[in-house]
């Protein structure tokens, strides 16, 4: 439970408490005339008494009774209908149109002047309120719950369930409500918060039961009586009924906000790690001063940043990794490793899922929060100003700093590092057209001042250079192929010329044909602009092809990291060996040798494909 | 044992197919691999098989008998024999739900007691080869290879004759998957299974499979034996993707 769930029980605890011991305490029934007018506080009459000598006390504690019961009556029936109403909705494609062309009706009718009618014709009772409000709040949620069931329904489950003839309401009772439970728990204390202020308002307009003490009646009282304002009795006439309204509201506030924090605590914003920096230029690593020099590190950094740069100085790394470990929740999700990938080389990570390929991945690229990670990442500067832009900064022993206390800058996405994820039917965002994913990729750019014809051109270029027709920038993602996408996606990660690219499984998704192109020709790129790739795949196999370097990692633990060559022939670990024993056959030949022919035979077969396709198109 | 005779489905009222004049038939005790590009057709094949949808040409036959006409008691009684297990782990496990309640779900369903389910549940979880602690948690807190064998024992819960497996191993790495397609070969053996098995890696199949059908834009391209297929492919796609797949055919 966090601190707003906290306080916000404590203050709704004590008006039920209220509710429930207030009228015993009181002993004097609240229309009952037993004091004196406006009388001040006193043992007695412990809130003083109002215009009509009547209990202030007493009246607050059943006035308690009522706001509660109204709220819980409202937010009991409201919540039960959008729940029901949105399982059935969403799930029987009959009855949507039905329900959902009610809820359509309700949410354009003004509730408030309906509630008002139906107040003023029915004396404004409880119950009818409890009854009008409940009927008139449902529809909002039950489209909320009506959605997730629609997108649930589809969900394997539901549909093993259907095979071994469940019946409908034990699916929608065992599968589907614990995945609306956190939207109806929040939909609960809404209702309730808005049936409290809709009460008292409509006590307020005096639309509400005489004979019911509520606190919106409390305050109307208190406000026409002229003698509340000439003297003091204001301060016991009107404020502890504004008090109570105005506690409750916010407890039940603070309660639905606690709710809200916790449904949404994996989408909790962080800003990006400072842990991964710009490396600097490599020349100036080699040529660093010596550590004694930055004096102003204590002994300790020196000591590390010796280790530093003795360890990297003097070779062309495009990444250097440090005493990187990461921990989250108690659990060692990567142990400390530390390695550095040379500038232009392909380096493949190998190993199975779950193993912290992709972790890895994303602490190099930053993408994960500050409290998990420990150590640093150092990324050369990439974008068409080469990695001289960064000869500015003067401090070179940062160089080995762990934390971002320094002036260098973070890394700027898509311009130093481009990261490519499995799917790229999921990487674009399907409402903008690939033309306008390419702008929003180059509004990193320092050279932000290029017009968008500009940029269009360079866009256009990016797409012709991965073998796609320019005017795909004005199409939609659903309109093209998955090897068009994959395509699409790695022009896109091209496009500012990043000194890394990062490509998360990027074939994993499509099939072996398409899954040969897009390698292919990511390779060929990368190799072209002599850019760094790091490629994390289970597929060794291909990785095998393509790499330089191999980096096998197993339950977190960085197993080998040696030339591919030297891995396909000398494995250091029995991991790999099992890993080379599941390989169906490969030629122990010239490796990249081989990468070429087969690049050449496949490119021969998609072309003979191609042909086979339009043949049949024209033959049906 | 399942015979697939000239389905059809196509997209509302337009000519374009999703499945086109596919006919093929899985014999007792085989497995039977079905290869192609995604969105080729194959997963709307194992749908039609199972009754999650249903073509608009051609019938289905289940031990000779049309499955679309059968009773409804039949019915229930053919969809015990044909079970499925689906790619995403991820999506087939209700995530709320502990390992014990998933494995048992086929069984409750069935009217089975309390105490035979658990005592079912415990047998299962040893023939897909899971530690006995897996049962108190949750999906999420086990690997994607765990998952794939929870979906396989629920599937196997009822002892059905047929199990298609609908790219089961496609997410997993290639360790899992060896260990995957192991423990698929032992239940032919014990348990005279027969499988469906659709892919898009022809890699896996080599060796498990019997027999293999390719498919292409909702065709079936090319079928047969596997070892006849794999060396003499007739087909220029065929070709490819085993080129695509395989060293030493390249």
């Amino acid at each position: 439970m966090n601190r707003s769930k906290k306080a916000g029980s404590v203050i709704v605890a004590c008006f039920v408490g209220l509710a429930l011991a207030g009228p015993l305490l009181a002993g004097v029934e609240p229309f009952a005339f037993d004091g004196e007018r406006l009388l001040t506080p006193s043992s007695v009459n412990w809130l003083g008494t109002n215009a009509l000598g009547q209990d202030v006390f007493s009246q607050l504690s059943y006035g308690a009774r009522t706001t509660l019961l109204i709220g819980l009556g409202v937010a009991v029936l409201s919540t039960t209908l959008s729940g029901v109403l949105g399982l059935m909705a969403g799930y029987f494609k009959r009855l949507d149109p039905l329900i959902n062309g009610l809820a359509n009706v309700l949410l354009v009718l003004p509730s408030l002047l309906l509630v008002l009618i139906v107040a003023a014709f029915t004396s404004g009772g409880v119950w009818q309120l409890i009854v009008t409000l409940g009927l008139l709040t449902w529809p909002g949620y039950m489209r909320l719950i009506r959605a997730s069931v629609l997108s649930l329904r589809e969900r394997e489950f539901v549909k093993a369930s259907q095979l071994f003839h469940g019946k409908p309401s034990y699916i929608l009772r065992k599968h589907l409500m614990p995945f609306i439970v956190p939207l109806l728990r929040t939909k609960f204390i809404l209702s309730f918060r808005q049936a409290v202020t809709m009460e008292a308002s409509l006590s307020f307009l005096g639309l509400g039961d005489p004979n019911q003490p509520t606190w919106g009646k409390m305050l109307e009282q208190a406000f026409h009586q002229t003698e509340t304002w000439m003297t003091t009795a204001w301060q016991w006439t009107i404020v502890p009924p504004m008090l109570a309204l105005l506690l409750v509201t916010i407890g039940l506030a603070l309660l639905s906000e606690g709710e809200h924090q916790q449904g949404n605590r994996l989408l909790r914003s962080y800003s990006p790690s400072s842990r991964v920096k710009l490396l600097l230029a490599s020349s100036e690593i080699a040529a660093s001063v010596p550590c004694a020099h930055s004096s102003v590190k204590a002994a300790e950094q020196t000591q590390r940043t010796e280790h530093c740069t003795a360890t990297h100085a003097g070779s062309d790394n495009a990444v250097v990794v440090h005493d990187l470990s990461v921990v989250h929740n108690g659990r060692t999700i990567l142990q400390p490793m530390s390695f550095s990938i040379a500038a232009g080389s392909v380096t493949a990570i190998i190993g199975e899922s779950g193993s912290g390929k992709t972790t890895l991945a994303r602490a190099v690229y930053g993408l994960l929060p500050d409290d998990v990670m420990s150590g640093a990442v150092y990324i050369r500067s990439g974008g068409t100003n080469g990695s001289s832009e960064t000869s500015g900064t003067s401090d070179t022993s940062n160089i080995c700093a762990t934390n971002g206390s320094s002036a260098e800058r973070g890394i700027n996405r898509w311009v130093d590092a481009a990261f490519i994820v499995q799917d790229p039917r999921l990487s674009f965002n399907p409402l903008l057209t690939i033309g306008q994913q390419f702008m929003e990729a180059m509004q990193g750019t320092d050279a932000s001042s290029i017009t968008v014809s500009e940029k269009r051109l360079a866009a256009k270029q990016a797409l012709r250079e991965v073998q796609l027709s320019d005017r795909l920038l004005d199409s939609y993602p659903h309109e093209l192929s998955g090897g068009m996408l994959g395509r699409a996606l790695l022009a896109l990660a091209l496009i500012n010329k990043p000194s890394l690219l990062i490509a998360d499984e990027p074939t994993g998704a499509l099939d072996p044909i398409v899954k040969w192109e897009i390698l292919n020709l990511l390779v060929t790129k990368v190799r072209e602009h002599g850019m760094t790739l790091l490629l994390i795949t289970h597929d060794h196999q291909a990785a095998l092809r393509v790499a330089d370097d191999m980096m096998i990692i197993k339950d977190g633990q960085l197993l080998e990291h040696a030339p591919a060559e030297q891995w396909l022939h000398h494995p250091a670990t029995s991991y790999s060996r099992e890993l080379q024993a599941l390989m169906p056959s490969i030629r122990r030949r010239h490796i990249s040798e081989e990468f070429k022919k087969v690049g050449f035979q496949h490119r021969e077969g998609c072309r003979n494909l191609k042909k086979e396709q339009r043949n049949v198109g024209r033959t049906t | 044992m399942l015979e697939l005779k000239h389905i059809s489905k196509r997209f509302g009222q337009s000519k374009q197919f999703a499945v086109q004049d596919v006919s093929f038939s899985i014999p007792e005790h085989e497995v039977f691999a079905l290869v192609g590009e995604s969105g080729s057709g194959k997963s709307t094949l194992a749908e039609f098989i199972v009754g999650l949808q249903q073509p608009t040409e051609g019938s289905i036959f289940w031990r000779g008998a049309p499955i679309q006409l059968q009773a409804h008691l039949q019915r229930h009684e053919q969809s015990r024999q044909v079970q499925i297990v689906f790619q995403n782990p991820d999506r087939s496990l209700n995530p709320y739900w502990k390992i014990k309640d998933i494995i048992a779900e086929p069984l409750i369903l069935n009217k089975w007691t309390k105490l035979a389910s658990q005592r079912k549940v415990e047998e299962l979880l040893e023939r897909v080869r899971l530690p006995h602690e897996l049962l108190e948690r949750l999906p999420t807190e086990c690997s994607g290879g765990q998952k794939q064998r929870i979906a396989i024992a629920r599937a196997l819960a009822l002892e059905p004759e047929l199990l298609i497996a609908d790219e089961i191993t496609s997410a997993l790495d290639p360790i899992t998957e060896r260990d995957i397609l192991s423990l698929l070969s032992e239940l032919k053996r014990d348990h005279n299974m027969s499988f469906l098995f659709i892919t898009h890696r022809l890699e896996t199949i080599r060796g498990f499979a019997d027999a293999i059908a390719v498919m292409k834009n909702g065709m079936l391209l090319e079928m047969g034996a596997t070892e006849d297929v794999l060396q003499h492919p007739a087909n220029a796609y065929t070709k490819s993707l085993i080129e695509a797949c395989y060293d030493d055919y390249a």
